[in-house]
């Protein structure tokens, strides 16, 4: 019984220690944005601000503003098209095997390992040369594209669990291949989309690279924004931590809200396959 | 019934999936035969000016600056991708062990701990920037506080320890997901082995040793090319805690910060043009590409014995 509690109470040490190491960063982060800059030093660093300075919060939402909309748009209309494109990729490889299917698909999911940065250079080019280059919409298309292969995988997982004998109840009921689809297969594809949805809103509105290589300035998006504010020599931090408060919300509101999904997702993706 | 449903539906289902295929293949399948293509050309800008056959090989290869930047990387990549993994593995497992006995606060930890790794690589950069701030930073100022003053440096100032704190940053960020694939591994061994092993007299070090680590071989692995991945392709934390320039004296520069600079840099700012680019780019496709490759080899022969 005594080396029971012992062991119980080394476990809570380390229990301890590690939930401070990933809250006192992140406490930081949140003392900093709040207080005025000339009461950033080295005394009162770790001190919660006497007076709360709300002030960062404002100009940082003022400076980045164009770059959250940019963001939005971004990573609501690229979610939203990549969403469909996997649902009926994820239903053909999933429900209606093809001679072959297996290889197309095994080919698809190794556009998930492809570094950005091989595509990089030739979509530049590609946008360029059909006027995309420097929009938003370019930036839009680049992360469907790059979004197929992911989605795909996560929608035929997803299909994989739908039974193959409602899909028999439905033919018997005269369903053709698209209506089996939209009367059967996409009412039932809800949870699907959320995980889809979250996977890839997070990942689209996080990306930094196509960001900043592939928008001009007034196409920027927020991990872009930051960059520019929080870049170079700071002088005052609390600026640059308010605008990675702002840069970090809608993700942490998904993860908090809707954390079990994204959790699915990345499970999904990577282990079961 | 399988063959029956393939005759049945064939037609549509290529006019189904063609216009994601048609994209596929011409949007990331071409890019990369031509990334590979414009390594064999010159040219400043993006405008591709003559073959050079491999001249921009040979040239990364062999000439200054660019072997130096080449191989500065390559072995800068290879000791963060080390610590990444050691890291990440040996903790991630250790905290995974930990939130799986059945103790209080255990659904909390897993919860906190995966928070991170939501996040953008940019912001979880700027924030350990605050936090090792070498006039104020709170890092300096604990390690003083429990006596360990001795050691106190500008860590993201010197050569010697800018990559490994960048290391440990990503380690820290994705340490959460680590977690995450190491405690559905042992969730899934079931309690009834582990029963059997208790009421045999196993402690919990044979438990450790016989069954569990066993059990999650696979999942090594899958963390570790995830990790791979992950690492032969970083951007963001050197531009966000070493800026392009891979500070100090390009101590953090990784193949993702070359690439950067290469590219789409100023001669200047160590630029050198689109066809070098595309060869630094050409160089990490085939270094992730191999792993893949092997971690696919090893991967399908575990699980052919298995079977």
């Amino acid at each position: 019984m005594k080396t029971q509690n012992v062991k119980r109470i080394i476990f809570y040490i380390f229990l301890v220690l590690l939930i401070g190491i990933y809250l006192v960063p992140m406490y930081m982060a949140l003392i900093t944005s709040l207080k005025e800059p000339s009461k950033i030093n080295l005394l009162t660093s770790w001190s919660f601000p006497a007076k709360l300075n709300f002030g960062s919060y404002s100009r940082a939402f003022k400076l980045l503003k164009t770059d959250v909309s940019n963001s939005l748009i971004l990573a609501i209309s690229a979610t939203v098209l990549s969403s469909f494109i996997g649902s009926i990729n994820g239903y053909v490889f999933s429900k209606n095997k093809f001679r072959g299917s297996e290889i197309v698909f095994t080919l698809l999911l190794f556009g998930m390992f492809i570094p950005y940065q091989i595509i990089l250079i030739p979509l530049f080019q590609v946008l360029k040369s059909i006027g995309l280059y420097g929009s938003l919409g370019g930036l839009v298309v680049a992360h469907v594209i790059y979004g197929i292969p992911i989605v795909t995988l996560l929608f035929r997982n997803f299909y994989d669990q739908i039974p193959g004998s409602i899909m028999e109840s439905g033919r018997l009921d005269g369903a053709g291949y698209f209506g089996l689809y939209t009367r059967l297969i996409l009412p039932l594809s809800i949870p699907g989309f959320v995980v889809v949805g979250i996977w890839q809103f997070t990942q689209i509105w996080n990306e930094f690279l196509w960001g900043i290589t592939l928008t001009k300035p007034s196409a920027n998006p927020i991990t872009v924004g930051l960059s520019q504010l929080a870049g170079g020599q700071a002088v005052s931090w609390n600026i640059p931590m308010a605008g990675a408060f702002l840069a970090a919300l809608p993700v942490l509101l998904i993860y908090i809200f809707l954390g079990k999904y994204f959790i699915k997702g990345l499970l999904s993706g990577s282990v079961k396959e | 019934m399988s063959i029956y449903r393939k005759q049945r539906w064939k037609p549509f289902m290529v006019l189904f999936i063609l216009p994601a295929a048609a994209i596929y293949l011409i949007f990331l399948l071409l890019p990369i035969v031509d990334s590979l293509r414009l390594s064999f050309y010159s040219g400043s800008g993006f405008i591709p000016k003559e073959f050079v056959g491999l001249d921009n090989y040979v040239k990364l290869f062999t000439q200054f600056p660019f072997k130096q930047r080449l191989w500065n990387a390559f072995r800068n990549n290879i000791e963060f991708f080390l610590i990444v993994t050691v890291v990440q593995n040996v903790f991630g497992f250790f905290i995974a062990f930990l939130v799986t006995r059945k103790i209080l606060g255990n659904h909390f930890f897993r919860k906190i701990s995966f928070l991170p790794t939501t996040l953008s690589v940019l912001v979880v950069g700027f924030l350990f920037k605050l936090i090792l701030n070498p006039s104020w930073g709170i890092f300096n100022k604990m390690l003083f506080a429990i006596g360990l003053s001795g050691i106190i440096q500008p860590w993201l100032g010197i050569p010697a320890t800018a990559l490994p704190a960048l290391a440990v940053v990503v380690s820290w960020q994705f340490m959460g997901e680590s977690v995450l694939f190491y405690t559905a591994g042992i969730d899934a061994i079931s309690d009834e082995i582990l029963e059997a092993a208790r009421i045999d007299g196993a402690n919990p070090f044979q438990e450790l040793r016989h069954i569990i680590v066993p059990a999650i071989m696979p999942i090594i692995g899958i963390v570790t090319i995830l990790i791979f991945i992950g690492d032969f392709t970083q951007f963001d934390i050197v531009y966000a805690m070493a800026t392009t320039q891979a500070n100090p004296a390009f101590a953090t520069d990784l193949f993702g910060s070359l690439f950067y600079r290469a590219t789409f840099s100023t001669p200047v700012r160590g630029g050198w043009g689109m066809g070098m680019g595309a060869a630094v780019s050409s160089i990490m496709f085939i270094l992730v590409f191999s792993a893949v490759m092997i971690w696919l080899y090893f991967f399908k022969m575990k699980g052919e014995t298995d079977e």
